[in-house]
């Protein structure tokens, strides 16, 4: 995906979902992408999979009882600097989440939340759903 | 993923959170590896250099920040 300042990506799945690209950096630099679900109603700012968690955490975090079951903690490193995200931010691991986002497609790899959308600017209409740096 | 040094920290984590935020400055981040504050500082970066002057692995330390919000339970809107 290009570093562009913004993204509009057309709602996805079944039912559609909004969806942004999350990109990480490891220990190594290395950065992957994610297609993550955007959910305002997750307090968290990320959940991925235990496996990319433990590729990529910088540390580790406090563990949170959730309605999914336990998600483990772990801080990540956001390099998205078209977004103006650089920082690292705990986010969280559950393969119960991710395997319940992958219900509604396969391509989805987790959920952004509310804490992350509101580092940025967002929003949507009856085609897409947007992401761009916040002013 | 939650390994017993996990449960460790985070017990230790939680019995100090409330001193925390009177010990430390907000957003102070600190860290804890087997059970103990290992080392604190005002970013994540300088963070990891302590705990490497120490001799300890950043990767492997449990990270928290002074004052911040770490509910032990929530619920996720959606699905």
């Amino acid at each position: 995906m290009a570093q562009e300042a913004e993204q509009r990506n057309p709602y996805d799945g079944d039912p559609p979902r909004p969806w942004i690209i999350v990109r990480l950096a490891g220990k190594d630099g290395a950065t992957q992408e994610f297609k993550l679900v955007a959910d305002t109603g997750n307090p968290f700012e990320l959940i991925i999979d235990a496996t990319s968690m433990a590729e990529l955490n910088h540390g580790d975090g406090p563990p949170v009882e959730t309605n999914f079951g336990t998600l483990a903690g772990g801080w990540l490193l956001l390099a998205m600097p078209e977004l103006g995200l650089t920082k690292k931010v705990l986010g969280h691991a559950s393969d119960v989440v991710v395997a319940s986002v992958k219900s509604s497609h396969p391509g989805f790899q987790g959920l952004a939340g509310l804490p992350l959308l509101r580092m940025l600017e967002y929003g949507g209409d009856a085609d897409a759903f947007w992401i761009r740096r916040h002013r | 993923m939650i390994t017993e040094e996990t449960k460790l920290n985070d017990t230790a984590f939680r019995r100090l959170e409330d001193s925390l935020k009177t010990t430390y400055p907000v957003g102070q981040f600190i860290a804890f590896v087997h059970g103990e504050i290992a080392a604190d500082a005002p970013n994540f970066d300088d963070l990891h250099a302590k705990l490497k002057a120490a001799g300890k692995d950043p990767s492997q330390a449990f990270i928290v920040r002074a004052g911040h919000s770490y509910p032990k339970k929530a619920i996720i809107l959606t699905l």
